[in-house]
């Protein structure tokens, strides 16, 4: 019997037989019963039109308007209209199509879901990446004395590098941090300093003061995971003093002009994050800073970078690098020519992680305007 | 193209020093990590003894993540009063522990034997 369930052409035929057998023992009793026979063209032509009208009524119930209304929700589906899913029991052809149109249905659905989905993530990471952009500066300040110059390039939608600068009364805080890895979590443990570095710039004492409070507040909210070094500095307005504090970041470099060599001081500290009260093991150092000097801060994205056989950049590049253009080109310049020397180092290579630049020249009591497009922090290849 | 990989040895837990030596080998970024994450917390979060010690002496590379890991390792270690030593650090390696100030709370001894006596 399931071998009738399963098939239409067999239930066609089936009933066929059976009228077939129906009909020929109709013939036979009137034949035995009534002496005649009735094998006449007239009444097989009457029988033949009979079984031809019956195929086309079961044609018409079993296949043609079930089909018909498969077909209706398959346009309905494709023209995106609303659409039906069926209920039915039946296994043959007809009820295969059904089911294999609700699964159809069923896993389009699905997927319609996924999508909408990651449609709405993404969303949500575009609005996660233009609070990081509105948070970070998109132009460095103009300060006495100075000539400062900033451009960051993220690796991933939100990054974790994070640089700012803030004047308080006579002093210029300028500040560049690396917060661990990339993505969501790196961006908002760089809002989250960025924020406290703004409430604490002016009641902290001092620097050491402003960096112990930052550090206190960002354990308290953070995983034991997640952590962000950083590189803080202070501009005296007034006594031209360049100090600054390390939290576990890269090395300071300081072109001295005089020498034309590039020097690599180590920031020290402990990374903003790892330990409760840093009070101990940060502090307070004055960078041997003169006319035409350059400080120059940087994140490990810098360094880090692999050309194809996996080489990196490293420190001692990047030196060089700053050497050979501090000497010649602005701040602004040099960050260039830098970026254009990694980006042939990498050569095509993945950007795996946050790179940003920092150059601050000090040029005495020159007054040096400086340009919309030169101030600007987005990264740009000379 | 370039590919990080790390590969984890985990001594059998040595009941005479109540410590779990784990040794790293290869390039410890975010790749390295997802590649050995599974089989390093199985090793510890049965650990119970003193001494949580690794051996990074093959290790070539390490990155903010993977230090992000071995900081939230040392924070668990701390917090049920072990110790947690790396030992044989290669000297690039050494700049990067040394750079985010890690030597001001982790101990790093000289040999695997030298953290016993901390």
């Amino acid at each position: 019997m399931n071998f009738f369930r399963r098939s239409f052409a067999a239930k066609v035929f089936g009933i066929l037989f059976l009228l077939g057998v129906f009909l020929a023992s109709g013939l036979l009793v009137v034949k035995n019963v009534y002496g005649y026979s009735v094998i006449d063209t007239t009444w097989i032509l009457y029988g033949l039109a009979g079984l031809f009208l019956v195929v086309i009524f079961i044609f018409w119930i079993q296949v043609s308007r079930p089909l018909k209304a498969i077909i209706v929700q398959m346009e309905a589906l494709i023209t995106g209209h609303e659409y039906k899913k069926f209920f039915t029991d039946r296994i043959d052809e007809v009820g295969v199509i059904a089911h294999f149109f609700n699964e159809i249905t069923r896993n389009l659905h699905k997927f319609t879901g996924k999508l909408a989905e990651g449609e709405r993530m993404a969303n949500e990471l575009d609005v996660a990446s233009k609070i990081q952009r509105d948070i970070l500066p998109v132009e460095a300040p103009q300060v006495p004395g100075l000539i400062i110059s900033a451009k960051t390039r993220p690796a991933a939608e939100v990054g974790g590098d994070s640089f700012d600068f803030l004047t308080v009364k006579n002093a210029t805080y300028m500040y560049i941090g690396d917060a661990t890895g990339h993505g969501v979590p790196a961006g908002i443990v760089m809002t989250i300093v960025n924020t406290l570095v703004y409430a604490y710039a002016e009641t902290s004492q001092n620097l050491l003061d402003l960096m112990v409070n930052v550090n206190r507040h960002l354990k308290k909210r953070i995983q034991k995971t997640l952590f962000m070094s950083m590189l803080m500095l202070k501009w005296d307005h007034l006594t031209k003093q360049m100090s600054f504090v390390g939290a576990g970041h890269e090395y300071i470099l300081v072109y001295k002009a005089k020498s034309g060599l590039c020097e690599a001081i180590p920031s020290g500290g402990i990374a903003l994050g790892m330990v409760e009260d840093n009070s101990k093991i940060i502090k307070e150092v004055v960078l041997p800073f003169e006319e035409g000097d350059m400080v120059i801060l940087y994140t490990d994205g810098i360094v880090e970078c692999r050309d194809m056989s996996g080489q990196l950049f490293g420190v001692e590049r990047l030196k060089t690098a700053i050497a050979k253009y501090a000497s010649q080109y602005s701040p602004e310049l040099s960050i260039q020519k830098v970026a254009s020397d990694v980006g042939t180092f990498m050569n095509g290579h993945q950007q795996d992680d946050d790179m940003t630049l920092m150059m601050i020249k000090h040029v005495g009591d020159q007054k040096v305007e400086q340009s919309k497009l030169s101030l600007a922090t987005a990264w740009t290849e000379a | 193209m370039f590919e990080s990989q790390l590969n984890l040895v985990v001594d059998p837990y040595d009941t005479a020093h109540s410590s779990l030596v784990i040794h790293l080998q290869g390039e410890f970024d975010k790749i390295g990590l997802t590649s050995i994450r599974d089989k390093l917390e199985v090793a510890l979060s049965s650990f119970t003894g003193k001494y949580l010690v690794f051996d990074i002496g093959d290790l070539n590379f390490i990155n903010s993540e993977g230090i992000g890991y071995l900081i939230g390792v040392y924070t668990h270690v701390v917090n049920i009063s072990g110790v947690f030593c790396i030992v044989g650090a290669k000297a690039h390696v050494q700049d990067v522990f040394e750079t985010l100030g890690l030597w001001n709370i982790i101990k790093h001894p000289a040999s695997i034997e030298a953290c016993y006596t901390i």
